[in-house]
């Protein structure tokens, strides 16, 4: 019967009860539960990721029905990346799980929006003047300025088009360079881990233009100087599977299971394996269930703790006592073997910049960038050398040659080591029956018969 | 993600620090100091130490926050009551590796630690006005 005139047989639905009038039979449709079997329904299965500035970059199903996500799920076809390293899987975390709930949200900006005073000024302006002429008349007028500023934080926006909208960036833009100059337009580009192409069309606008184009670290507050300052070299650190292989780790200013959700793993099963760790947490978090020992210093103090750490490292295994591994780590990978400039100060030395080729008679022989050049002092020698892996290596004709060897001679290693290395599988194949397994078992079959 | 939690702000003080200020799990707070106020619920675990509260950065602003009595808007997240001042070692340097680069070495922003005042919110205002009527207050008070 259409589902009409069930409805229309309100009355006469109940053919039978049980149970003592607890329960009914009913001749009643059940059309309506379509509606939660479609919930789940697809017509295809497409592979993404969250485009969230999250670096996991999980690999995701997502399922579409009529060209909408209904859902998505964690893939599971990562490959082993090593025979002795754990599955990179389950990636993916509930927030991914739900990240379509994003895409379709009420919240989501779509469209340009813009604050509907400043619009009905602004088609005014135009319908007599040139954009750049419309846009002083504006921001000239401390009335009409004040109009639209003063509602800032509370809402009144509007849809706009995006020539529309365009046309006033544009002339807003144009209006600064020509009062104040280009390097008063100031502008940050979304990171390129959320779309490459928006970051390049910011930077390369705000680059062509002469403006100030602002680093997403600038934005975020979360520049990481201690690595350039140290080693030279940014973030530049492993995956977090490699965190596999270590015996002993410290955890500070990182909730592991909440913002990396997918590589918390990798800390669980090192443990399982012996590895020690330190978790520095002003709270119980999640992170600090990893931790033998949990810090959880005075708030403000954390860099105190950092400077007491230094100290210690220094002291036990530097002056008090010199250990080869540690001195062998600074020497090699870390900026501590550079001369330093000593200079007097309140009748005593004290140290200052790190000496550069430029300080020397004759740049020590440095033709190239002998300002980007720090020195060393070489012992079997006695002179003061110029090593490479200063910022100015590959600024120069003889050093691109240089890098351009170890670049050729990297990559002959590499091949070696693939060559040496194990055929590795899929991790899944230990439970995979082979192709024709099935065949076999069919003839063997066969035998018996 | 807060749907999945409290659904909205949340800020965790600890049993100690909220039974002093006469705050329940769950309570609307708000917490100010000359930066700004934020608004958000109370979660009162055994999870942080005495005389600290923390709230985990950028919880979405758009759902289930009501108006902060201080600054009579909708408001507040963790921004609200912290500020960004240029950390002096970010400034060294000017030579070699340490030399501004982009996204690399340079003088950004640095967060920290702030004294905040807690307090349980005592009306929370959803501010479901007309916002026309929301401006003309703000307008008036302004003025006074």
């Amino acid at each position: 019967m259409s589902h009409i005139l069930d409805r229309l047989t309100f009355f006469n639905r109940v053919v039978d009860d049980f149970a003592g009038e607890h329960g009914i039979v009913t001749t009643e449709g059940r059309h309506w539960e379509d509606a939660y079997r479609q919930r789940w329904s697809h017509d295809k299965v497409v592979r993404s990721t969250h485009g969230a500035n999250c670096t996991g970059s999980c690999s995701w199903k997502i399922y579409v029905k009529g060209g909408i996500v209904t859902r998505e799920t964690q893939q599971t076809d990562y490959p082993r990346t090593r025979p002795d390293l754990p599955n990179h899987e389950p990636r993916g975390c509930s927030r991914g799980a739900s990240y379509s709930w994003y895409l379709y949200s009420g919240n989501r900006t779509k469209y340009p929006l813009i604050r509907s005073r400043l619009l009905k000024l602004w088609r005014a302006a135009r319908a007599t003047l040139t954009p750049v002429a419309a846009w002083a008349s504006i921001v000239e007028s401390p009335e009409k300025r004040a109009s639209y500023i003063s509602k800032r934080g509370l809402g009144g926006f509007v849809r706009v088009s995006w020539d529309e909208v365009n046309e006033i960036i544009a002339a807003a833009n144009a209006y600064t360079i020509k009062t104040y100059g280009p390097d008063r337009v100031v502008g940050f580009s979304p990171i390129p881990a959320m779309s490459m192409v928006s970051y390049a069309a910011g930077s390369r606008y705000l680059s062509l233009l002469g403006g100030v184009c602002m680093s997403f670290y600038d934005w975020y507050c979360d520049l990481p100087p201690a690595s350039p300052q140290t080693w030279g070299e940014q973030t530049d650190v492993p995956e977090s599977a490699d965190w596999y292989n270590s015996s002993f780790l410290i955890l500070w200013g990182s909730n592991v299971p909440q913002t990396r959700t997918p590589d918390a793993h990798f800390y669980t099963e090192v443990r399982c394996r012996g590895a020690k760790s330190v978790v520095i947490s002003p709270d119980y978090s999640e992170a600090s269930k990893f931790a033998d020992l949990w810090m959880h210093p005075q708030q403000g103090t954390d860099a105190a703790l950092a400077m007491a750490f230094g100290h210690v490292i220094l002291r036990e295994f530097h002056i008090d006592r010199q250990v080869d591994y540690f001195r062998d780590y600074v020497k090699r990978y870390t900026d501590m073997p550079m001369l330093v400039r000593l200079v007097k100060q309140n009748g005593a030395y004290v140290p200052e910049r790190l000496l550069r080729a430029l300080d020397f008679a004759g740049d020590l022989s440095q033709a190239n960038n002998p300002e980007w050049k720090t020195v060393a002092f070489d012992q079997q020698t006695g002179e003061i050398v110029v090593p490479r892996g200063s910022i100015a290596a590959g600024r120069s004709e003889d050093d691109e040659a240089r890098h351009r060897d170890d670049v050729e001679r990297q990559s002959a290693d590499r091949a070696e080591f693939h060559h040496a290395a194990p055929e590795m599988g899929h991790p899944l194949d230990l439970y995979r029956q082979p192709a024709d397994a099935h065949a076999v078992a069919r003839r063997a079959d066969r035998v018996d018969l | 993600m807060l749907t999945l939690s409290r659904g909205g702000p949340i800020v965790w003080i600890s049993e100690v620090d909220a039974k002093k200020a006469g705050i329940e799990d769950n309570d609307w707070i708000e917490a100010y100091n000359v930066n700004g106020a934020l608004t958000a619920r109370a979660v009162v675990p055994q999870r942080v130490k005495e005389g600290m509260i923390l709230m985990y950065h950028a919880q979405e602003k758009i759902v289930n926050v009501p108006g902060s009595e201080m600054t009579r808007q909708r408001g507040g997240i963790h921004n609200s009551v912290t500020k960004a001042i240029l950390k002096p070692t970010h400034m060294i340097g000017g030579y070699a590796q340490q030399s501004w680069g982009f996204n690399y070495h340079g003088t950004v922003g640095s967060n920290r630690d702030e004294f905040v005042i807690v307090r349980k919110m005592n009306r929370v205002d959803w501010l479901d006005r007309p916002a026309r009527a929301t401006a003309t207050k703000i307008k008036l008070e302004a003025a006074e």
